[in-house]
């Protein structure tokens, strides 16, 4: 039998630790870490492809870990708490970031983006505000989206309708004529929760504007005023006249696309995401499918357009800064890798160079659309901190169970968001 | 030579040990001590806020709801399988025919995934075209899509349910091996002396069963 001795244990102890803290000397010098949410119908493939040019127009390889939609909001911040950031991690713009960036978990790019003249590559309606926190740069933006009434040209057309609704009161004599017809005018999945948000976003944009959104969101205004109540009374008109698809809180997103594109259902309040998932299902844009902006309610308010910006950041114990530059640049700045990217998520490029005949019909329009608006709103859980969202996001759901106890969950709400405001 | 064996037996015991310590006994201190202090789970500052956490509990009203579903989750998911592992195990280990591949049945559910289960059971709750849904269909007549896994009310009991079917194979299991210890001359003299089932079953084979 070998022997062991105390001395060789305590030797082979400490050995170990130590050749993991000199791993990073002889790692690669080129390599980069990655960490994204751009999985299954998310776009994983396209993503890996622009991956490839990347290595293949540089001397960087990249080292990646994707990690599902849903889970990667809480996985990312678990990795922040543990300083175990990658190089490079994908991300919504607007409030997430800044929460991040405020616990200086992130790399400020502004002499990058000054030395790779990003100013005048990114598209306007995003750059302040999906780019700048706290007075500097810290996200590349790669593509956005808008969200919009998506409907199924077919179930419209079998109805009669040929003129779609701008505004409210032809909105709700759309929903009455599909009732009538015998089709559910409103899909919504809102198992995750998320995607009953826009309702809300756009309901009160509509209602009350963009300015006193933005004073919800930054906790300046109450879930208990007046302008929410009303916002949210009539979303309750809707569910109450049998507008929306039944069990809402039981489907996801993609079960209420389905309930559209088969024909159950008319239309569904989501983003231009839902295009490269019909695509994926064999729809055509325009032909079997399109959208309308969400109605106008009070007139005289700015015309707002909701959605979230996809970007990258960089990590501010980042071990490959250099390379992590080198690849946002390049993510944003090449047109070919912002063309291909863009048209494989079904979103809108972040990058104004690229050519819009690279976009479908649909596509085209919702480019048109936001270029049109006069503000572009980060949906309702990128543009109030995390914290917050929960509280909203809850609500909604609960909303969708039971609207008849709206008074009361949003007096609810009103205490929860203080408190999670005051944390 | 005794000085080796004790070697031997700490460098034996060193990885189970260094994982439980560093996964359950780390964790377990450190989230007590961040209790004592406003950590958001993710900014490196925070503040010792002393028992400031401890006194929101009482205000705070996710928690008791958590606890009331914990304890509605430990009572049930305990007592079900139990009793109905139980009631199987009895039902079969007297001379039923096909006895064998009955217990097969009940018993393979446990040798599934979690995640297999889950799907089973998202499926028969589904509430357009759900196993469980269309049989009431079927049943009543009438249009039926109550979604069992989505509504609160009724949610924590479907999974329950779920729960409950695939550990009951287990605690079959258990009881069968148990009831091949009662002796067979026991209950041939319960017979004799005219006790019935029931009083068999409460009288002799529980207390035997029990450990």
């Amino acid at each position: 039998m070998t022997r062991i001795t105390r001395r060789a244990l305590l030797g082979t102890a400490m050995a170990v630790p130590a050749i993991h803290l000199a791993g990073p000397l002889f790692a690669q010098s080129g390599e980069i870490t990655i960490s994204h949410y751009f999985t299954g119908e998310l776009g994983l493939k396209a993503f890996n492809e622009q991956i490839a040019r990347f290595e293949g127009a540089t001397d960087f390889t990249l080292k990646d870990s994707p990690v599902g939609h849903e889970d990667y909001k809480t996985d990312i911040l678990v990795r922040a708490s543990g300083n175990s950031l990658p190089d490079v991690f994908s991300y919504w713009a607007g409030a997430r970031v800044q929460f991040i960036a405020d616990s200086g978990a992130l790399h400020p790019i502004d002499d990058m983006w000054e030395k790779a003249g990003l100013g005048d590559v990114i598209a306007k309606s995003i750059a302040a505000s999906a780019t700048m926190y706290n007075g500097h740069r810290y996200l590349v933006p790669m593509n956005y989206h808008y969200s919009g009434m998506f409907y199924n040209k077919t179930v419209l057309a079998d109805a009669g309708v040929s003129e779609m609704p701008t505004d409210w009161d032809g909105f709700l004599a759309l929903c009455k004529t599909l009732k009538d017809a015998g089709v559910t005018p409103i899909a919504l999945g809102s198992a995750n929760r998320w995607p009953a948000q826009f309702w809300f976003d756009y309901l009160l944009l509509r209602t009350a504007g963009p300015d006193y959104r933005a004073k919800l969101m930054s906790g300046e205004a109450s879930y208990d005023d007046a302008e929410v109540q009303r916002a949210m009374g009539m979303w309750k008109d809707l569910t109450d006249a049998g507008y929306f698809t039944e069990n809402a809180n039981a489907d996801s997103w993609t079960d209420a696309s389905d309930k559209v594109a088969r024909g159950d259902a008319a239309m569904t309040l989501m983003g231009t995401w839902i295009t490269g998932y019909w695509n994926g299902l064999g729809l055509v844009a325009g032909q079997d499918y399109d959208f309308f902006p969400f109605p106008t309610i009070e007139a005289g308010l700015p015309v707002a357009s909701v959605g979230p910006v996809d970007g990258l950041v960089i990590a501010a114990n980042a071990s490959n800064v250099e390379g992590a530059e080198a690849f946002l640049d390049f993510m944003v700045s090449n047109t070919e890798v912002q063309a291909a990217w863009s048209k494989a998520q079904g979103a809108l490029s972040a990058n104004v160079n690229v050519d819009p005949s690279n976009y479908n019909s649909v596509m085209l329009k919702a480019f048109n659309t936001v270029d049109e608006s006069e503000v572009f709103a980060f949906n309702y859980d990128l543009a109030t901190p995390p914290p917050v969202a929960e509280v909203g996001l809850s609500m909604f759901a609960r909303f969708m169970d039971d609207p008849s106890q709206v008074g009361e969950i949003l007096s609810q709400a009103a205490t929860d968001a203080k408190a999670a405001f005051d944390q | 030579m005794e000085r080796e064996k004790r070697l031997w037996r700490l460098i034996l015991l060193a990885p189970p040990l260094i994982v439980f310590s560093t996964l359950v006994i780390w964790p377990l201190f450190s989230s007590f001590y961040y209790s004592f202090t406003n950590w958001n789970g993710f900014d490196p500052n925070y503040d010792y806020v002393g028992f400031e956490n401890f006194s929101r509990i009482w205000t705070d009203r996710l928690f008791f709801g958590a606890i009331v579903n914990t304890a509605i989750w430990m009572v049930a998911a305990i007592l079900l399988p139990t009793l109905l592992g139980l009631t199987l195990a009895l039902l079969l280990d007297s001379k039923v025919r096909g006895a064998k591949i009955f217990k097969t049945i009940f018993y393979l559910p446990i040798c599934l995934s979690a995640i297999v289960v889950g799907q089973i059971w998202i499926w028969i709750y589904q509430p357009d075209w759900g196993l469980l849904n269309t049989m009431i269909e079927q049943v009543t007549g009438e249009k039926f899509n109550y979604a069992w896994l989505a509504r609160p009310g009724s949610a924590l009991y479907s999974v329950i349910i779920a729960w409950s079917w695939q550990q009951t194979g287990l605690s079959m299991v258990i009881y069968l091996a148990g009831l091949t210890a009662v002796p067979s001359d026991l209950l041939e003299v319960c017979e004799i002396e005219g006790a019935s089932t029931w009083q068999k079953i409460r009288r002799v084979i529980i207390p035997l069963l029990t450990p």
